[in-house]
Order: C-alpha cells, then structure tokens, then sequence
C-alpha cells in the first residue's frame, strides 16, 4: 500500500501549508491555492490542476482539493486556481471564451512554477478542464505529465449532452417543453444564453470552444499520462481506448484507472452536491509517484 | 438586478480576504468580502451558508459583493466536509443542520473583524442552519433568510404518503415539524429576530411548514407571530436546478438583507454600537 493510502484528508490538509491567495491574469484577479510540501519529491515539476466547468465544476472541486493536498502531503508541490467567472475568481462567464479558459490556465501554470521554483508542469486536468489543459500543453513546452478524470473529447458532445440533463430534469419535474436539443442550441445562438441544470451556458464560450476535440489538441503529446475513466462501464470506452493507442503509438507512456463510482456529474445532488471517491485520489497519488 | 459585475462589486472582490476559522470539525475556509470604502457602512455583518461557498451558479459569491458594495461585510465559507474546509463529506440530514461551523463562522468575525451584529441566509439545509445558530447567538442576530427550510424530517411522506419506504409501516408517525424546528422557531421568537421564511407553493418542503404554520405559529403572541414574513411564490422555490429560479430567490434575499442596513444618526448614544441605530 502507498504512502498516499494511508493519508486521511484531514491529515493531509495538516501535512502541507497552503497560501491562498489572488493571481492576474489579463484582466482579472484568480482566486488560487498553493500547497507546499514539507519535504520535496516532486523533483522540478509543481502540480497544477485545471478544473471542470458549469456545475461539473461545483460536483468535483473538492476532488481537486483533495487532490492537491495529498500531493503536497506525499511531497509534491501542487497548485489549484478558479478561472475568470468561476468559483472565487473575479469575472463574469457570459462573455468567457475558450481563449480565455487557457490564458488563465496559462496564467495559473506561471504563477505556479513562479511559487515553487519548478520548471515543468504536471497538469491534473477534470472533465471540460482536460480541453482546456490540452490547449495550455500546446502553447507551452513545460508539460512534463497529464492527468485526464474523465475527460470530456468533443466539447460539442459536452454541451449537448448538458442540453439533454436540463430537458431530462424538466421532464422529472412535469415540465416537459417539447424542444429538442437542436431547439435549445437554436435558442443559445438567438439569445446567446441558455438555463442548463443550476447555470447558464453562454454563446461566447459555446462559439469559441464547440469544435475543441481532445485528441486533435494533444495531437503531438507523447509524455506521461493518466486516464482516469469515471464510469460504470467495465472497460474503457471507445474515446478513452483511442486516445490511448494514439499516445502509446507515439511512444508515450499511459497509465488507466477504472472509476465505477460515478458522480451525477450535471445533475446537481442537493444532498451531496460535492463528490470525493478514495479510489481516484489513490490512483493520481501513485501515478505521481510512479513518475518518480 | 444587474448579474454581471459591476465597478462597484469588482472593487470589492479585489479586496476580498481569505480566512481559516477554527471549526469544530477541524479548519474551515472562507473568503470575507470587505465594505466598500465609496459606500456608507451598513453596520451588518452577513454570513451566507452554502455547500460549498459557491453553490450552484456562484450566486453567493455574486450576493456577497452586492452587499459589500452597500457597505456590508459578508463571510461565506465551505461547511466541514465541503470545499477546501477540513472533515469528511457526509449526506445531510436535514434536521441535523451544521450549528458548530454556523457558530464558528460568527466567532470569527465578531473576534476577526470586530462585528457585533449579523444577518444570516442560506436556502433548504443552510437555512436550517441559519435559523439553529439563533438559540445561542440571537442576541447578535439582525434576521435570519430561509429560503425553503425543510422543518421536518422526511418532506415526501407528507405530500405522498404512498411513497413511504418499506421500513415505515406507518407514514403518520414520521416527524414532519421536527423537535429541532420548534426548538428554532422558539429561539427566533425568544430573541425577538425576524425572519423571511420564502417558499413556493409546491414546494414538498411547504406542506410540512403549513403544519407548522397551523400549530407551532399560529400559538403565537400577535406581536410573536409578526416576527414572520411567510412568502410563497407560485410554483416551486425549492429548485436548484432552476438558474432563473435561483436568480429570482437570490434577488429577494438581497434585498431582505439590504433592509436591515443600520441607519447612520448624528452623535453617538450609550449603549448604540458604532453611532448606528437599527
């Protein structure tokens, strides 16, 4: 069993010191955190991690805060940061674009490596997250590791299938409108706004990253990668399966862990809205470790 | 109302502090937004409860810079078990609100920041929450805002008793207003804190509040029962999934809170904290 098996949450918060505070980027001031290790393993690397959007944003951040602490508690430097317009970051998300998602994680990446002297980054990346920290990766030439939980491919398939939950809710609550999706994206182009399950999508960030797909923007990434597949399903899926005999096809080394603890991811569980499985934490500690 | 961010709100959200209160359950974290230097002080501090303390579309985050910019300190901070704060994540019981971290969350502030007087709001399980810090901090407590509190224990077994698990073979023993929810309406009334109880009328939460309404309520002095402003919207309230929705029950609750500013007078007076007068 690993180090990391043993670390309670509670006793990994006390492990490592955490400076939160504010950063810049462009405009806006992004609330972040960085967790420093009492003793360094991470070598030269400072893990980052890049956050899910919407409310997916809500249900896994206390993954990422776990996350972070365990790596600090296990002797890596990690930072996690809200981008303009999410959790306590100054902004507002209706005029956030996908460009702008990647400057803050840019951003984020900078001030991270500015903190902990490091020079290479290992991103932890959270569904819509992993198009945004696939897009950093291709601006930059520090990517050391990824870490993909249950990445979204095609961010078009993303917002349709949140398009899908917010009609499936209706429907749960008796108000079946009839629109379809193709309605509801009719809508979003009209109005440039559209209610979805607790939030808004908005058309700037639905015109500007609806065509980002996954595998295209790791087209050249060939170095240490984890995915973490969050589904019931027994064995990866088709986009997971792919994505990894691209990697290992150019040479890249992929680790898999199968999830089965699913999260509502877009539902919004008022009774546990936020989600913690052992299990992932576990498998990104030791794939950091494995590393070294 | 104006949802984008405005010079006023950015102004204090650059200026927002990050805190760690000391909870019962280990360390709990939040962010204290500032008054505005431009706005006349509000002499209020808010605390608004959420898990995390950005819930849903932010919209705490949001409320807490409005009111900062009218001159209002704000604290909103993740319960144990929930967002940066230490414990573990465990499914709320609606009756078993988080009393200690509300407790904590005032402590702190009062010893912090030098507030004496608070406002709290918090929707389903963090109005409860809201509405239990008052037996032990009604003296310091302005009002309280529940959005759709759960007073009872098992909400669906009164509007369909048919759905009652198969543990339960008789659905008119479950407690619908809850020992722990009268205990809460005596406290408000004991310390003489006003209270926006908001609802919508097909809210599973509103059939149980009717029964206290009918009972625990309708004892009430006159002047007991004037502490309660019931509002009950058509439709539901209790609908997080509703960004609309929320946006509306946001924009109530703000305003509820912006009516207890303290007024500023001339001269200060014994016994009247900081030449405020409610």
């Amino acid at each position: 069993m690993s180090q990391a098996v043993l670390i309670s949450n509670r006793d990994a918060a006390d492990l490592c010191q955490e400076q939160r505070g504010y950063f810049p980027s462009a405009s806006a001031a992004l609330y972040g955190v960085y967790c420093v290790p009492q003793k360094y393993l991470g070598r030269d690397r400072v893990v980052v991690f890049c956050h899910a959007s919407g409310i997916e944003h809500m249900v896994t951040q206390r993954m990422q805060v776990l996350a972070s602490r365990k790596a600090a508690g296990t002797g890596f430097p990690a930072f996690r940061y809200d981008s303009r317009g999410h959790g306590d970051s100054t902004g507002d998300p209706n005029d956030l674009t996908f460009e702008d998602l990647v400057d803050d994680a840019c951003a984020a990446a900078d001030h991270a490596k500015a903190v902990s002297r490091a020079s290479e980054v290992i991103w932890v990346a959270v569904r819509f997250g992993c198009l945004v920290a696939a897009a950093a990766i291709g601006r930059r030439n520090d990517g050391a590791a990824l870490a993909l939980w249950e990445p979204v491919h095609q961010a078009r398939e993303y917002f349709r299938t949140a398009i899908r939950t917010k009609l499936f809710c209706e429907v749960a609550q008796g108000r079946r409108s009839g629109a379809t999706v193709e309605d509801c994206l009719s809508e979003l182009e009209a109005r440039g706004v559209l209610p979805v399950v607790g939030s808004y999508l908005y058309g700037a960030l639905w015109h500007s990253s609806r065509d980002a797909d996954l595998g295209s923007l790791l087209a050249t990434w060939k170095r240490n990668t984890l995915i973490a597949q969050v589904q019931r399903r027994p064995g990866l899926s088709v986009n997971n399966q792919n994505l990894l005999s691209t990697i290992e096809g150019r040479g890249g080394e992929v680790a898999v862990t199968l999830i089965g603890q699913e999260p509502s991811w877009g539902m919004l569980p008022v009774v546990r809205p936020q989600w913690v499985s052992q299990e992932l934490l576990t498998a990104t500690t030791e794939w950091l470790h494995g590393m070294e | 109302m104006e949802w984008n961010e405005t010079a006023d709100e950015r102004t204090c959200a650059l200026a927002e502090q990050p805190v760690v209160v000391a909870g019962k359950h280990g360390k709990l974290y939040g962010i204290v937004t500032l008054p505005s230097p431009h706005s006349s002080a509000a002499g209020l501090c808010v605390v608004l409860f959420g898990r995390n303390r950005w819930f849903g579309d932010r919209l705490s985050v949001k409320g807490a810079r409005w009111l900062a910019a009218r001159g209002f300190y704000c604290l909103r901070f993740d319960y144990h078990g929930y967002g940066e704060s230490e414990g573990e994540c465990e499914i709320i019981d609606g009756d078993k609100p988080y009393t200690e971290d509300a407790l904590a969350a005032i402590g702190h502030m009062r010893h912090e920041f030098g507030q004496q007087r608070f406002a709290l709001a918090g929707f389903c399980f963090d109005g409860r929450t809201a509405l239990s810090a008052v037996e032990q901090e009604g003296e310091s407590i302005a009002t309280v805002v529940a959005i759709a509190p759960l007073p009872g224990e098992m909400a669906s077994l009164n509007a369909h008793p048919e759905k009652a698990g198969r543990g339960i073979t008789d659905p008119n023993l479950v407690v619908r207003v809850s020992e722990n929810f009268k205990r809460e309406i005596r406290s408000l009334v004991r310390w003489r804190v006003p209270c926006l109880f908001l609802y919508g009328a097909d809210d599973t939460e509103y059939h149980n509040f009717q029964i206290a309404e009918r009972t625990v309520l309708a004892e009430l002095e006159p002047a007991e029962r004037a502490l309660f402003t019931v509002e009950v919207w058509p439709g539901r309230v209790h609908i997080p999934e509703d960004p609309d929705r929320m946006r509306a029950i946001t924009e109530r609750q703000l305003s509820w809170l912006d009516g207890y500013r303290q007024k500023p007078f001339v001269g200060a007076q014994a016994g009247v904290v900081d030449g405020f007068r409610a």
